[in-house]
């Protein structure tokens, strides 16, 4: 069978609804759309630890200590097996985890624009929780229906484990709510934060051509704006039930059609940000990491060393 | 710091922490910097309850059984218990999903292996007794004898 | 016990505060890791050491406000800084990860001990608490005993590293095995084992580290007592962003 007949068929089953596993054949347009789309999600898990990492030492109350620690936890565990998931897919190029996460510390994969920026308030903890785990959820479930059936079954598990941190986020967003008026000022501080950078993350109006064959093969199902879209009318009535302010003057739904109109994050900057890690954090998050992965190289080499020995003692 | 000095030092760093060549994975990438070697992968299976089966539910990095061990209740059970979890070299397990011959397929008619490929129900009826399900056997296996 | 007296409760406080505060500052220095342990796996494995430490404190500071104390959330907030009665080992902030697998190795090694110690206390409320934590402990123990054979057996800078880092942390066990102002009190709950734990903990471990080829190096002599209350600013630091959230509102809902 020749390479076009190969693809054809492959674009077939996928045509079909059928489900694709690591083992199986794949065309190497489809391989490196996956690489490219799973390494990103779980790199972002990765990153995502150090805004909230920060809080952690700091939490108010004993209970939103261990819920902080344990939701942390679980983004680096999303991190571990979605990357595992991307190193199995790179075997054919013989990449695995080290270069999996070099790529993050020499700018060859990018990570979500949220996690660029600052996190200066424990409400900023909460809103992430809230909004940005909420906004992960709509994007994972429509990755649930993935024709790469190792992505689509682990999404499963993360879903699950994305709807306590979106509880957890709640809860700290409904207490600071009802809360002093200072708690409530900084919960607003906060909104007003976040919410351009939620204008963002779904990606631009227009989506660039490796979405768009994403679509083509089933690897994501929905458009940017649709996801937006979810998004916005989602939050915008919670939000305001709060009581707190929603930075867009220019925010309305469209009575007809129930589109939601807002106004266009700054495009460009965000760009640039995940592009260049040039956002205000970006550089002191990847220089955590760096020392992580980099300055602890030794640890792992010494952990396979020591496993030779187990092994050649038998025990 | 720049990208650019960022990525000069990365180099720098992956020389003096030894690189090794011709490990594993070693291969050129990009042809800058040697791979290191991988910790190696296990494949995970967790076992609910006493009357499932362990099931596959991912993997982990590991550089011993026991690492592994410790590593799969971290990565896959930190909300529930288990009834037992194993682990096994990723690259000791074989797939029949690679080698079509010994992938099980639907091919022919199987339905007379099937409790669904009988109708011995209105047979029964016709000597005016009952039919029997494997579910009713086995409910009646819980109920204390001579009911 | 069936009566507890008030002298009672206050010589199990005393017992058990050194105890709790150990596994409350073990746990909050160890949530430092999140996110820098040497590979992921080894992170969830660090968080969840780090939640249950937390948990035990919370376990131990909830069977001493069912004796009067204050409440949980208030030893952990609204203490001062004379009040903690934690050691030096699980104080000093995170540094490298050999020096972390010594550190944690000789605490685990030791709380374990003390726990099993304990058992020999007639309070239902702590048995019952200790009974949780042991099973937990145990996993704690185990964690960090493969990993200081890993580093020992990890080849020859990894050895150096850690050998290094075990005469570190050996400069600064001395107030580990203080009972400040506890020692009386163990007489009272029969508990005079806890205040003989050392010549048990330098046993098992001497043990341990001959089997792994690694030196004993020479324990220091404590230059201030945490059992004490003497923490010196560090802690002060540490207590000061602990708590920096909740100071807005101290009596608020968070």
């Amino acid at each position: 069978m020749d390479d076009v007949q190969r693809v054809n068929d492959f674009k077939a089953r996928i045509g079909a609804g059928e489900k694709i596993e690591s083992t199986d054949w794949m065309p190497k347009e489809y391989r490196d759309l996956l690489i490219k789309q799973i390494h990103m999600h779980g790199i972002s898990e990765i990153m995502g630890a150090y805004p909230e990492k920060e809080w952690v030492g700091k939490a108010p109350t004993i209970r939103r200590k261990l819920a902080l620690n344990a939701k942390v936890q679980d983004e680096i565990g999303h991190g571990q097996m979605l990357l595992r998931l991307a190193e199995d897919l790179s075997r054919p190029y013989g990449r695995g985890r080290e270069a999996l996460m070099d790529d993050v510390l020499e700018g060859r994969v990018k990570f979500h624009n949220v996690f660029h920026l600052e996190a200066p308030t424990w409400a900023d903890a909460g809103v992430i929780g809230f909004m940005v785990d909420g906004g992960a959820i709509i994007t994972q479930a429509m990755l649930l229906d993935s024709s790469y059936a190792p992505y689509a079954r682990m999404l499963k598990r993360i879903v699950a484990e994305e709807s306590f941190h979106m509880q957890h986020g709640e809860s700290v967003v409904l207490a600071l709510a009802e809360g002093s008026e200072a708690q409530r000022a900084m919960l607003q501080g906060a909104i007003t934060r976040w919410w351009p950078a939620m204008m963002y993350f779904f990606g631009p109006r227009m989506m660039g051509p490796s979405s768009q064959k994403m679509m083509d093969y089933k690897i994501r199902t929905m458009t940017n704006e649709q996801l937006r879209q979810k998004f916005i009318n989602r939050y915008v009535p919670r939000i305001q039930a709060l009581g707190m302010a929603i930075p867009d003057p220019a925010l309305y739904q469209d009575a007809a059609t129930r589109t939601w109109h807002y106004t266009d994050p700054d495009w460009e900057w965000f760009t640039a940000v995940v592009h260049h890690n040039s956002g205000p954090m970006s550089q002191a998050r990847l220089s955590l990491r760096r020392e992580a992965h980099r300055g602890q190289q030794w640890v792992r080499e010494a952990a396979i060393e020591a496993g030779r020995v187990l092994q050649e003692r038998g025990a | 710091m720049t990208a650019k000095e960022g990525r000069k030092e990365g180099r720098k760093e992956g020389r003096k922490e030894g690189r090794k060549e011709g490990r594993k994975e070693g291969r050129k990438e990009g042809g800058s910097v040697m791979a290191i070697e991988e910790t190696p992968v296990y494949e995970v299976f967790v076992q609910a309850d006493a009357l499932s089966f362990p099931t596959h539910v991912g993997s982990v990095r590991a550089s011993s059984p026991e690492f592994a061990l410790q590593m799969a209740r971290e990565a896959f059970c930190r909300r529930e218990a288990a009834h037992d979890v194993w682990v096994a070299r990723a690259d000791a397990i074989t797939k029949a999903r690679s080698d079509s011959a010994t992938l099980p397929r639907q091919g022919t008619d199987k339905r007379y292996r099937l409790p669904g490929g009988y109708d011995n129900a209105p047979h029964w009826k016709r000597f005016k007794a009952m039919a029997m399900t494997i579910e009713e056997v086995a409910a009646d296996m819980r109920t204390k004898p001579g009911r | 016990m069936e009566t507890v007296t008030p002298a009672h409760r206050e010589a199990l406080a005393d017992i058990l505060l050194p105890i709790a505060d150990d596994a409350w500052i073990a746990g909050q220095r160890g949530s430092e890791w999140l996110g820098m342990a040497p590979d992921l796996e080894e992170d969830l494995a660090l968080s969840s050491i780090s939640q249950d430490a937390l948990g035990h404190a919370q376990l131990l500071y909830d069977v001493l406000a069912e004796l009067g104390n204050r409440e949980a959330d208030e030893q952990v907030y609204a203490r001062p800084a004379s009040g903690w009665r934690h050691c030096r080992l699980v104080q000093t902030p995170r540094q490298d990860w050999a020096d972390f697998v010594a550190r944690r190795y000789c605490y685990e090694t030791f709380d374990d001990l003390r726990l099993h110690a304990l058992a020999g206390a007639g309070h239902a409320p702590l048995q019952s608490a200790l009974a949780k934590i042991l099973q937990e402990k145990l996993y704690h123990v185990r964690h960090f005993d493969t990993w200081l054979q890993t580093l020992a057996w990890g080849g020859t800078q990894s050895r150096a590293r850690l050998q290094e880092a075990m005469a570190g942390v050996f400069s600064e066990l001395g107030d580990l095995f203080s009972w400040g102002q506890g020692a009386s009190a163990l007489a009272m709950w029969n508990l005079t084992a806890l205040s003989s734990l050392r010549p048990l903990w330098e046993s098992r471990v001497r043990a341990r580290l001959e089997q792994l080829g690694l030196e004993w190096p020479r324990v220091a002599a404590k230059k201030s007592d945490g059992r004490l209350g003497e923490h010196g600013p560090e802690f002060s630091d540490l207590l000061a962003e602990m708590t920096s959230v909740r100071a807005m509102e101290p009596a608020g809902e968070w």
